[in-house]
């Protein structure tokens, strides 16, 4: 499984996780926030736990699967051991940020940023490339030298192959090996 | 809801942190190497500097095989195989018997070629047990061995780390039971770091969320432990009356009688292609039994496929290219034990696929060394009244932050040594040296943990320095060949390095006794 769709369904399970988290009566009452009196979207954020793992399961992506079961819990960890106020003090740090620094929306600040770091990336990779292209081009002598030796060697194969085309039958493997080492 | 009774759970409460305490420290020693040398082979492609893209064997290994087999003399042709060496060369190991003055002795001669030109870069002939190990690795390698077997001599190494595997299941298990209220706290962090609760409350969250990894990893960890050390000896006494060739003649090798008289060999080229169609996998190895002969046998090894957890080896008659069927790990015949022990190597190294499983895997063996450190120092905790209790506790801290510190001055140590070949001596020999220093300070000193951090986050930000100064690749070069993990160790450690350097206050458990347990 490639790297984007598991990272899909990762965040999906992650947002459903957040949202358990967030609403968890215990968690609530052990740091003193107030006491929510229904959780509406508590089987929703279930099945969206879930369903990512039970796709892949039945998609037959054994390694996806694992993979994802165990960035589940490790991630799952993480988010449940940051305490409710950590949340609230970063959450207030990036709205305090984007209004003072930004003037604007974070999440115009994320966007932007999300694209600017996609298109960096792409045109990092098209540079080098490009770089390893040019570094590795062969020189002219050396390509002529290159093709005036395959030349030779076909020209080679061609008297070995008539000269067992008499005798013995030609070996295919012999001819392949031939081939290999003049490429 | 509780599973057992109040006073079962004292009992049980006590055997759990009476077994972790014992053993827990070289427990944590086994889990952090663990989740280290998840990243073995990216350890070696960085310690090495080495500039050859990961790959499997490559597609075109028929022709400069054939040649450098030329060279060899036919008796050792009963066993060969083909793969890559972590220098990125192709190596040839040709396995044979020679008579000597104490019987019979296996023999070997590894060629190591340029997977490019096919030129041998080297050669080597001799008895196998002498087998000249590879400098470069000797970081990797000594790491392997600590979390294998504590660097101790076998057996007793494996056999030690398999009761650790098993004293982790135990935990795990009864961990659950004594908690009960596993899915109520899954979502509640530590309230106030300095309280007991707090501690408890640390210790209980890592191991609720790691619980199923944790009884993964610690049973196929005990079953590795146990199974050429305990197992295999055993089985060979009990079905085999001691005859160890015997029993793994059974396991691992063809039976009948071989056809010896001479036939030239398929062409691999041909054998790989058709594997590699097969199991849309690629090739990691190829083992030839008595090749050049009628009775030749081709073993295939793949990767893993796209979307599988195990990897398969194909079998191929030698001389005829047909396929034979998939090769079960042990025996001839697909069975139940077979396709566990499949399942067993993936779930335990998380190599299954690529970064991504062993960056995960990296995870959850680091979730597992904090569990055991939370548990040991929460135990101390409740006991911090009594002087001897005291003491432990500064050797958990001293331990906890000492074995990456410890491992990072056999880092240090592995560089420094590599350009005058000597790093196998080197290596382990600065990290015990290291553990020495580091449990004196420990003793000698109260708060030993703030010049640990530091100094482990100093050694984090200078190897990196250190590798490009003992003349590893650079990150240019790296890019430019395709490597970039070189590059991704080098910032992970910078990084890491920062991150402890900017933590103003060591996060220890220490605070008041007075607080229940809740």
């Amino acid at each position: 499984m490639t790297t984007v769709p598991l990272a899909l369904l990762l965040i999906t399970s992650l947002l459903g996780l957040g949202y358990i988290a967030a609403t968890d009566p215990k968690r609530r009452r052990a740091f003193g926030q107030t006491k929510l009196e229904t959780r509406p979207f508590l089987w929703p954020a279930r099945g969206a736990v879930f369903a990512p793992g039970v796709l892949l399961l039945l998609g037959a992506n054994w390694s996806g699967f694992t993979i994802w079961a165990g960035a589940v819990t490790v991630l799952g960890w993480i988010m449940a051991a940051i305490a409710p106020s950590s949340y609230a003090a970063a959450w207030r740090r990036l709205r305090r940020e984007g209004q003072n620094r930004w003037h604007g929306a974070m999440s115009q600040v994320l966007v932007f940023a999300a694209v600017g770091v996609a298109r960096a990336r792409r045109a990092v990779h098209a540079a080098a490339s490009l770089f390893r292209q040019w570094l590795r081009r062969p020189a002219t002598h050396e390509s002529a030298a290159l093709h005036a030796r395959v030349a030779a060697l076909e020209a080679r194969l061609e008297a070995l192959e008539n000269a067992q085309g008499a005798g013995t039958p030609t070996n295919p493997v012999s001819v392949q090996a031939t081939l290999n080492a003049a490429e | 809801m509780s599973f057992v009774t109040q006073g079962k759970t004292k009992r049980l409460l006590a055997v759990h942190g009476w077994a972790g305490t014992l053993l827990g420290l070289m427990l944590y020693v086994v889990i952090f190497t663990g989740a280290v040398v998840v990243f073995e082979k990216e350890i070696d492609t960085w310690a090495r500097g080495s500039l050859v893209p990961e790959a499997g064997i490559g597609t075109q290994v028929d022709h400069h095989f054939r040649v450098a087999a030329r060279e060899v003399d036919r008796t050792f042709y009963e066993n060969v195989s083909i793969a890559r060496d972590p220098s990125g060369a192709l190596r040839y190991l040709f396995r044979g018997h020679e008579e000597g003055p104490e019987g019979e002795a296996d023999v070997v001669v590894r060629l190591l070629v340029d997977a490019e030109t096919g030129d041998v870069l080297e050669r080597w002939e001799g008895p196998a047990g002498e087998l000249p190990q590879d400098t470069a690795s000797a970081l990797r390698d000594f790491w392997i061995d600590l979390h294998v077997q504590l660097y101790l001599p076998n057996p007793y190494g494996l056999i030690l780390v398999g009761v650790l595997g098993l004293m982790m299941m135990f935990a795990a298990v009864s961990g659950i039971l004594i908690h009960g209220h596993l899915l109520r706290d899954l979502f509640v962090s530590a309230r106030g770091r300095a309280r007991l609760l707090g501690a408890r409350d640390l210790h209980i969250l890592a191991g609720s969320w790691g619980l199923p990894f944790a009884v993964i990893l610690a049973f196929t960890g005990a079953f590795f432990g146990f199974a050429t050390s305990v197992g295999l000896p055993a089985m060979s006494m009990l079905a085999f009356g001691g005859d160890r060739a015997a029993i793994e003649d059974t396991l691992f090798v063809d039976e009948g009688v071989v056809d010896l008289a001479p036939a030239p060999t398929a062409a691999l080229d041909f054998v790989v292609h058709d594997a590699m169609t097969r199991s849309r996998a690629q090739v990691s190895s190829i083992a030839i039994s008595n090749y050049d002969s009628a009775g030749a046998k081709l073993l295939v090894s793949m990767t893993q496929s796209p979307g599988s957890l195990v990897t398969q080896v194909l079998a191929f008659d030698g001389v005829t290219r047909r396929f034979e069927g998939v090769r079960p790990l042990i025996g001839q015949e697909p069975s139940w034990g077979s396709t566990l022990l499949d399942l067993i190597i993936p779930l335990h190294f998380g190599n299954f696929a690529g970064l991504a499983s062993k960056t995960v895997w990296f995870g959850m063996g680091l979730a597992m060394a904090f569990v055991t450190a939370t548990g040991m120092l929460l135990w101390t905790k409740r006991r911090e009244t009594q002087p001897l209790w005291r003491g432990f506790r500064r050797w958990i801290t001293v331990t906890v932050w000492g074995v990456p510190c410890a491992m990072l001055i056999s880092a240090v140590a592995y560089f420094l040594t590599l350009p005058a070949g000597d790093p196998y001596f080197w290596t382990p020999r600065a990290f015990f040296a290291a553990c020495v220093v580091i449990l004196g300070s420990g003793v000698m000193r109260q708060e030993v943990e703030v010049v640990l951090r530091r100094a482990t986050a100093l050694l984090c930000v200078l190897l990196p320095l250190l590798r490009l100064l003992t003349g590893g690749a650079s990150w240019s070069e790296a890019l430019l060949a395709g490597v970039p993990i070189i590059i991704v160790l080098d910032v992970l450690l910078i990084a890491t390095g920062a991150v402890l350097l900017r933590r103003e206050k060591p996060r220890s458990v220490h605070g008041s006794l007075r607080e229940p347990a809740e």
